[in-house]
């Protein structure tokens, strides 16, 4: 991989876009019937599925965690053994595993209304059936869509984008071969409307002069990917109102 | 207005589920009067809301052992070499493992079976700063490519917690890293021969740039930040933003905990106070080291304390503090220096880093033993009892070495408690 160049002199990368281009997006809402929320979204080739139970009784083993005036959040985060290149077998519990599912917990928790659930549990499932890069960015893009169509009441919507840093350039939206080379990747999660940072990850080297500009860029990405999912989710706003009133 | 343990016990019966409160429980009303305190910029113990807690860096007798303690928080780490396999995807390149340890003894939640989220998080935060940053060398472990090279072992372990685990935890990890030396080895042909330390020097690790992590917490939907908070205040914070930055000022990490929603302009800003201290503890932790080295040559077995002063002074003092043989691996503590010369009816004279003295009702026995006031007469010891001392004879420093008194408690303010003799009867 020594060979390849991550931007090319003519400004387009590996998979011919340009910096501040997003990859192609796809996305369904309601796509399981048993969940009372689901999602499905594509970024490029990265592929996730959310689904949501809840606002529900806690189960068993969760009692402990119940709170009087707002309800928890359980994530689990799994990646499917067949969804990177070289196919590995990830248990139940393993660490990168439960650190994604940590920090997408904490994303929603400073979203949701919590204090309208008291004394629920909220259950958010999310699995990675493609994994091309950016995979934290493409499941709270997912749970945040399926959370909606679960009809939970939050601040706004939840976008995420990863940006990095390619010949001084940010570059938005990595892919896996950008990710694996040596700079510096940031995730964001934006409220879109509400302008504001709700979560943000920084994995590699970055210098701090260099740090306004990426963030510049990876929160016009999210407002981009804000525009999709919006669409989306009036698109199939219609569609169900249409099968509600000529039933 | 019922106790909450009485509460929690009623709930139980009715229940019939077994409730187990491992952490005392935090009431509401503590947990205003700590938001009203800070957001009248108050804290706790009275730092500024941008001032670190005093900062003590200490090192075990081989290298690669560091402990740091940040106020009441204790990490160490303790660094390992293991000559083995490469990893498959990376034939030249040695490994470098991250190992966090929670016990019991830190916070009574800890399980030490399992780390936790905290563990798992500080685990992950230590691995994405150090590893993926590129801090440590790691082609340079390389002993033959694709057979053998070494494996670093970072174990670090909690050992007190009161607030801010991940600051404690990254400078204990680096200086332990930078401390560490490890075998020279030569390659003669097929053979691969370790030296001794007594051979060869061993060759300490290339540690390129050091990442420091620096936890600012957020207050009141963000409109008060704290730095290095304590357990209480991350108990009633909206969240913390917890970056690791080098001298440099290049960021290898930067996270953020909790819920809350912040500006850019915030986050600039988070990076502009961390910056600044990093650079600090950079010059404290090279500091540290040096003093160690330089003491490590001359052969003093003598290991020594280097403090971060308060901030009337900006100079680094030490604490000398004297090494029994006997305790050689246990750690440090800086706050006790305990003077074999010294040993006086009453107070305990720590003149060195302490400016206060050690209250009067603090008694010294021997080395290692002290109490509060003096205790009963032992019945069992019979005559022959050293006695201008206090009269607390079950402990003594020749029958038992290692046996502490558990009255090593300076915050007690109450009057001279009286031990029963039956308690300390082992």
């Amino acid at each position: 991989m020594a060979g390849l160049e991550l931007l090319s002199d003519q400004g387009y990368r590996i998979d011919g876009r340009k910096p501040d281009e997003l990859r192609r997006i796809r996305c369904k809402l309601g796509v399981f019937t048993q969940a009372d929320g689901s999602a499905y979204i594509e970024q490029g080739n990265t592929k996730v599925l959310a689904a949501i139970y809840g606002p529900r009784e806690a189960d068993q083993n969760m009692r402990n965690q119940i709170c009087h005036d707002k309800c928890f959040l359980n994530c689990e985060y799994t990646q499917a053994t067949f969804s990177t290149a070289e196919r590995k077998h990830r248990s139940r519990g393993d660490r990168k595993g439960q650190d994604m599912s940590t920090h997408i917990k904490q994303t929603f928790e400073a979203t949701i209304q919590t204090s309208l659930y008291p004394r629920s549990q909220i259950d958010i499932y999310l699995q990675v059936l493609q994994a091309d890069g950016s995979n934290y960015c493409a499941c709270i893009n997912a749970a945040s869509l399926a959370l909606i169509d679960a009809g939970i009441a939050m601040k706004d919507y939840v976008c995420a984008c990863s940006a990095s840093l390619t010949k001084g350039k940010p570059v938005i939206d990595i892919n896996h071969v950008e990710e694996s080379s040596d700079c510096a990747e940031l995730s964001v999660a934006i409220l879109p409307k509400l302008d504001q940072i709700v979560y943000s990850e920084l994995n590699g080297r970055l210098h701090a002069n260099e740090l306004p500009d990426v963030i510049d860029a990876v929160v016009r990405g999210c407002k981009d990917l804000f525009v999709v999912m919006d669409r989306t989710v009036r698109e199939h706003l219609e569609e169900t109102a249409t099968t509600f009133t000529h039933s | 207005m019922m106790p909450i343990n009485l509460l929690l016990k009623l709930y139980k019966l009715f229940h019939g589920i077994t409730i187990m409160p491992r952490t005392p429980a935090f009431s509401k009303l503590e947990h205003e009067f700590l938001l009203k305190a800070i957001s009248t910029g108050v804290r706790l113990d009275q730092r500024d809301m941008l001032e670190y807690r005093k900062i003590g860096i200490s090192f075990g007798i081989d290298y690669g052992c560091c402990t740091v303690e940040i106020g009441e928080t204790k990490v160490m780490a303790q660094v390992a070499a293991e000559m083995d396999r490469p990893r498959e995807s990376r034939p030249s390149e040695g490994r470098l493992n991250v190992h966090v340890e929670m016990s019991t003894i830190a916070f009574p939640s800890f399980d030490p079976t399992k780390p936790g989220e905290l563990g798992v998080g500080i685990q992950r935060m230590l691995e994405r700063s150090i590893i993926l940053s590129r801090a440590v060398d790691l082609e340079a472990l390389c002993v033959r490519v694709g057979e053998k090279s070494w494996t670093i072992h970072l174990h670090v372990h909690v050992l007190s917690h009161d607030g801010n685990l991940i600051d404690c935890a990254s400078i204990a990890a680096i200086t332990a890293l930078k401390h560490f030396r490890y075998p020279d080895v030569s390659v003669i042909g097929q053979d691969i021969v370790i030296h001794t330390m007594e051979e060869k020097h061993p060759i300490p690790l290339t540690v390129h740039h050091m990442p420091l992590y620096v936890s600012l917490a957020f207050f009141k939907g963000c409109e008060r930040l704290a730095i290095d908070p304590t357990y209480l205040e991350e108990k009633v914070m909206d969240g913390k933003i917890i970056l690791s930055i080098n001298k440099h000022k290049e960021l290898c990490s930067l996270q953020m905990n909790g819920q809350m929603n912040i500006t850019k302009e915030q986050i600039l800003r988070c990076t502009e106070i961390a910056a600044v201290r990093a650079k600090t503890l950079t010059e404290l932790i090279l500091n540290a080291i040096k003093t160690d080295t330089d003491d490590k040559k001359l052969g003093k077995t003598k290991s020594q304390t280097v403090l971060e002063k308060s901030k009337d002074n900006k100079e680094i003092l030490k604490s000398e503090l004297t090494v029994n043989s006997q305790t050689s691996e246990e750690i440090q503590i800086a706050n006790m220096s305990i003077n074999e010369d010294a040993v006086t009816d009453d107070a305990i004279k720590n003149g060195h880093n302490n400016k206060t003295e050690k209250p009067y009702w603090l008694t010294q026995h021997d080395r290692q033993t002290c109490s509060i006031g003096d205790g009963k007469v032992n019945a069992w010891s019979g005559d022959g009892a050293e006695s201008s001392l206090g009269i607390f004879k079950a402990l003594r420093a020749d029958t038992q070495p290692e046996e502490k008194s558990e009255d090593e408690n300076e915050d007690s303010e109450e009057e001279v408690v009286i031990l029963d003799d039956s308690a300390l009867e082992t």
